[in-house]
């Protein structure tokens, strides 16, 4: 099951601000929405556990996220890998930094999410609109950390 | 009194209903490990490492396995395939690269079921994630090669070509062409799973308990696969429940559970399925698409050639292929008596679960590309089904197919009276014409199928010329047993139907005893030495293969008993008959009150033999007979011969009504005819006829495997994969007729696989109820979604053109 999404938002940050934040695995992997804890392979490397659930289907998944790319102050990318439950999924993302043209950046994102195996049999149809609302999520609380004094409030 | 023909109740019942039968999951013993299978989760994928250190450390785990591991243990199972697809390397475990979602890819025996899993869930597999190749046209540009070592995805390519084809189509007054058909991949759903219990002993020999439906053929690849001789293997069965032919194949499993049990030091090692793992992993059947086809016709409808292009998706490993790609070829012709036919047959490995038999194993999809070529021809022509059927139906019999096949017996056009009859035909009629003025898409579908029963193994050399198959055998084994019982051991390996009954039947008529004095064994035993490579349940054998070897075996047992009875009554052996006294089943001299009983007579060769003189010295009491169809090797450069040795039919009627708005199909009335010669107990050939529609009709409207493009089935629990329940099945108008089979000795034909029927008549009923619509019916599968998007795009102008004079 492939799943892809992208989008944008604007933050009242410079780029270099929010590239120091984005392309930062240790800052970026908490605001993963269920993030559980990190653990730092390397300085490019964090391996992130999150809670995953759909439905009465729940565990907790395990992914090794990699910072792939990093342009400062314009683009970094991820690739992460992760597995739950005898399933897999792999995952992409990027975000591209462009100077909003009222000042600060707008952030264009983009996304691809493959999942592989039981969790895709047993809840395909649920999945899609679980992606779609953990995604939304992510961009919320990375929107919030992203702006002065929004931290707090977008990880509450 | 004779038993054949009458509704015996089954033996097999009196200990399944009371709970006591024993099925492999039933199997309990002290110490047994527990054996858990960890399935890639990935179609198609490279394994960088495989980390089990974890998984070895959780208390109660007895071993690990892993594909290396595996792959150090047993040698790959041999490959029916010729050419490059003969140097795929199939091992029960993936080694270095996983070709399908539910392909092993480690394995735990632990103390419990519980423990197993969860440590196999520690168990850390490092995949680099390939390309999958999800659709055979795709498979055939190997842009994306599955198996290293055969180079190419392509398994098999073969023309059969028969009659003058080309004259047909430049003679024909209409020629047909229909672009694309799609026959789609579903499976069975037996209600035991498979399992497997396995003991490596400290001989050196491996014990199984299983259910595997063709033991015959599994001890041939599991023994060299174990490094092992066939005697090294000791395989049982005894209650299964159910097959379809889907278990022929778990011997992949059992070999795992072996060498589980080998390396835990000879602790005796359980693995049994669960449904998501059946559904995803243990075999689908077969996925067909039919490309370019023509048909060329006369005036009146009648067929006069066929060309086309098939391709068959046989998963992603050969396994019982590519017999598929011949064994439909045992119904080339459907039941038409068309005469020229050319068929591109191709198939290829795609990263989705291995086929597998399963009832009506490679023709049902040929059947139901005839049915709908037919049916198609017959809207486009403006000729009513039924009268299309009766322009080209087969009629003398034995009838030689364009291939060398012999249908036996047969009477089609009685049949679709009979169908007719049952379902009111007539006043559907009028209520489809009712339906219609008000806008109701209501249709009324006929379908006639084959069931080809007794294969000849030969055919597997039209596919293969070196390989060392042809013919076919059964056996039974047969004794006076200590105390005067008559026991009966079957090769035939039951899944459910009813062996046991159904032999006590013809040796009770035999003896002219009650078929209460005859013990068949339950279940299958190498230890009673009651096989050959061809034994086991499939490819509708056992009223045939089955009962004949059982016959064969009475006439000697009986010869024997005869010599010696006569020798002990001082009598001459045509004077003796064979009955029941006062004291049981006896030999009686006719006329007389004289005669000895079994029990006297089992005594004189096992505990009172003295008194015997030498010429009786060969009597044992104890025979074995090995029945063989009468076969010859067909001509593998003609692809021509007779490759079955009877002809079952059915023919079934549907009425669906389309919703509309929805686009859901639903039945509103049933019928099905079946015809498989004489019928030996039938109320067990009715539960078969109604299984094998109901397991069709399942199959033709709820039942799909669905892959998404990545290779993740999306349809591995009975929530997607929806199996057909009594909430679902219509109410069948059951009928029967009976052309006996001049190829038995008791005029029966095999039967049981018409799963076919439903499809046909069912995709033939939406046909009729859609045509108006500008809708072809070009698959087999109709789930209401799917209709509904046909009502919103109509297809007929771009499947199908006609091009007359």
């Amino acid at each position: 099951m492939g799943i892809k999404f992208d989008g944008s938002f604007a933050v009242p940050v410079s780029r270099e601000e929010a590239y120091a934040m984005l392309a930062d695995p240790e800052k970026f992997a908490p605001l993963l929405p269920t993030y559980k804890s990190l653990e730092m392979e390397d300085d490019k490397t964090a391996i992130v556990k999150v809670k995953v659930g759909v439905g009465k289907i729940r565990g907790t998944a395990t992914i090794a996220l990699v910072l792939e790319e990093e342009v400062p102050p314009t683009r970094a990318a991820y690739s992460g890998k992760g597995k739950i439950m005898g399933s897999a999924f792999n995952l992409a993302t990027a975000f591209n930094l462009v100077d909003a043209p009222d000042g600060g950046t707008t952030v264009e994102w983009e996304g691809e999410l493959d999942m592989f195996g039981k969790l895709v049999s047993l809840a395909g149809g649920l999945i899609r609109p679980i992606a779609k609302k953990d995604i939304q999520r992510l961009i919320d609380a990375l929107q919030g950390a992203l702006t002065p004094g929004g931290q707090e409030s977008a990880a509450s | 009194m004779t038993w054949v023909g009458k509704s015996l109740r089954r033996k097999e019942d009196d200990r399944l209903i009371r709970g006591r039968g024993l099925f492999t999951d039933d199997e309990l013993a002290p110490g047994m490990l527990h054996l858990y299978i960890l399935r890639s989760p990935y179609a198609h994928a490279r394994i960088l490492d495989v980390d089990v250190s974890a998984a070895e450390a959780l208390p109660g785990v007895a071993c690990t396995l892993t594909g290396r591991e595996v792959a150090e243990l047993c040698d790959p199972y041999m490959q029916l395939a010729p050419g490059p697809a003969a140097n795929i390397r199939d091992l029960p475990m993936a080694v270095d690269k996983v070709v399908y979602q539910g392909e092993p890819v480690a394995a735990v025996a632990a103390t419990s079921a519980a423990i197993a899993m969860d440590a196999g869930l520690l168990i850390e597999v490092d995949y680099e994630m390939l390309d999958s190749v999800m659709d055979v046209e795709q498979s055939l540009q190997d842009d994306t090669v599955l198996h290293d070592a055969a180079g190419t995805n392509r398994v098999w390519h073969g023309v059969f070509d028969y009659g003058d084809v080309d004259k047909a189509f430049a003679e024909a007054a209409h020629v047909v062409r229909i672009d694309r058909l799609h026959f789609h991949r579903y499976s069975s759903t037996p209600l035991e799973n498979n399992a497997c219990v396995a003991e490596w002993t400290r001989q050196g020999t491996v014990e199984f308990l299983c259910n595997n439906s063709f033991p015959g053929f599994a001890q041939q690849l599991l023994a060299p696969g174990l490094r092992l001789r066939t005697d090294q293997l000791h395989i049982r069965t005894y209650d299964v429940g159910g097959s379809f032919g889907n278990k022929i194949w778990n011997y992949v499993y059992m070999a795992l559970a072996a060498l589980a049990s080998r390396k835990a030091g000879g602790q005796r090692v359980k693995w049994s399925e669960i449904r998501t793992e059946h559904l995803l992993a243990s075999g689908h059947g077969n996925e067909r698409t039919f490309l370019d086809t023509e048909v060329a016709l006369d005036a009146n409808g009648v067929l006069t050639a066929i060309r086309s292009r098939h391709l068959d998706d046989c998963g992603a490993y050969t396994r019982y292929e590519p017999l598929g790609c011949v064994i439909w070829s045992q119904v080339t012709p459907a039941t038409y008596g068309i005469r020229n036919l050319r068929i591109d047959f191709t198939q290829a490995v795609t990263n989705k679960c291995p086929v597998v038999p399963n009832r009506g194993y490679s023709r049902m999809q040929h059947l139901w590309f005839m049915e709908r070529v037919l049916d198609i021809c017959a809207h486009e022509l403006g000729i009513p089904a039924d009268e299309m059927r009766l322009r080209n139906y087969i009629r003398e019999f034995p009838y030689e197919t364009p291939n060398g096949c012999i249908y036996d017996s047969g009477n089609y056009p009685a049949m679709l009276d009979k169908a007719k009859a049952l379902i009111g035909w007539d006043d559907w009629q009028k209520k489809q014409a009712e339906a219609r003025a008000d806008g109701r898409l209501l249709g009324i579908g006929i379908g006639t199928t084959l069931d080809s029963g007794t294969n000849n193994f030969g055919q597997a050399q039209i596919m293969n010329p070196d390989l060392p198959f042809s013919g076919n055998s059964e056996v039974a084994t047969m004794k006076l047993d200590l105390e005067g019982q008559i026991v009966v051991c079957l090769g035939t390996g039951p899944s459910g139907q009813g062996h046991e009954t159904a032999a006590s039947q013809v040796v009770a008529d035999e003896l002219n005893i009650s078929p209460d004095s005859v013990y068949v064994r339950p279940g299958f035993d190498t230890a009673w030495n009651t096989f050959v490579g061809h034994s086991g349940t499939y490819a509708s054998q056992f009223a045939v293969t089955g009962l004949s070897a059982v016959h064969g075996a009475c006439q000697k047992l009986k010869a024997e008993m005869r010599r010696l009875a006569a020798f002990m009554l001082e009598a001459a052996e045509e004077d003796l008959d064979f009955c029941t006294g006062e004291e049981g089943p006896e030999l009686r001299i006719k006329g007389t009150d004289r005669a000895i009983n079994y029990w006297f007579l089992s005594n004189l060769v096992n505990n009172n033999n003295a008194m015997l003189p030498e010429s009786l010295a060969d009597v044992t009491l104890n025979v074995r007979h090995v029945y063989r169809p009468p076969f010859k090797v067909p001509d593998t450069e003609r692809k021509f011969g007779n490759l079955t040795l009877t002809y079952a039919a059915q023919l079934h009627i549907a009425v669906i009504e389309v919703d509309r708005e929805t686009g859901r199909p639903k039945i509103l009335a049933y019928s099905a005819v079946d015809d498989c010669g004489k019928v030996i107990n039938p109320k067990i050939a009715a539960g078969q006829v109604h299984g094998a529609t109901n397991h069709g009709i399942g199959a033709a409207l709820m039942e799909s495997f669905n892959y998404d493009e990545i290779g993740n089935l999306l349809t591995s629990t009975f929530s997607d994969y929806c199996p057909i329940t009594s909430m679902n099945i219509p109410d069948v108008q059951y009928g029967n007729i009976e052309t006996p089979s001049p190829f038995s000795y008791n005029g029966a034909k095999g039967m049981g696989e018409g799963g076919g029927g439903p499809l046909h008549t069912i995709a033939a009923a939406l046909q009729d109820a859609l045509f108006a619509e500008g809708i072809i019916i070009d698959d087999s599968h109709h789930s209401p979604s799917r209709v509904f998007d046909r009502l919103q795009e109509p297809n007929r102008d771009r499947r199908v053109s006609v091009r007359s004079g």
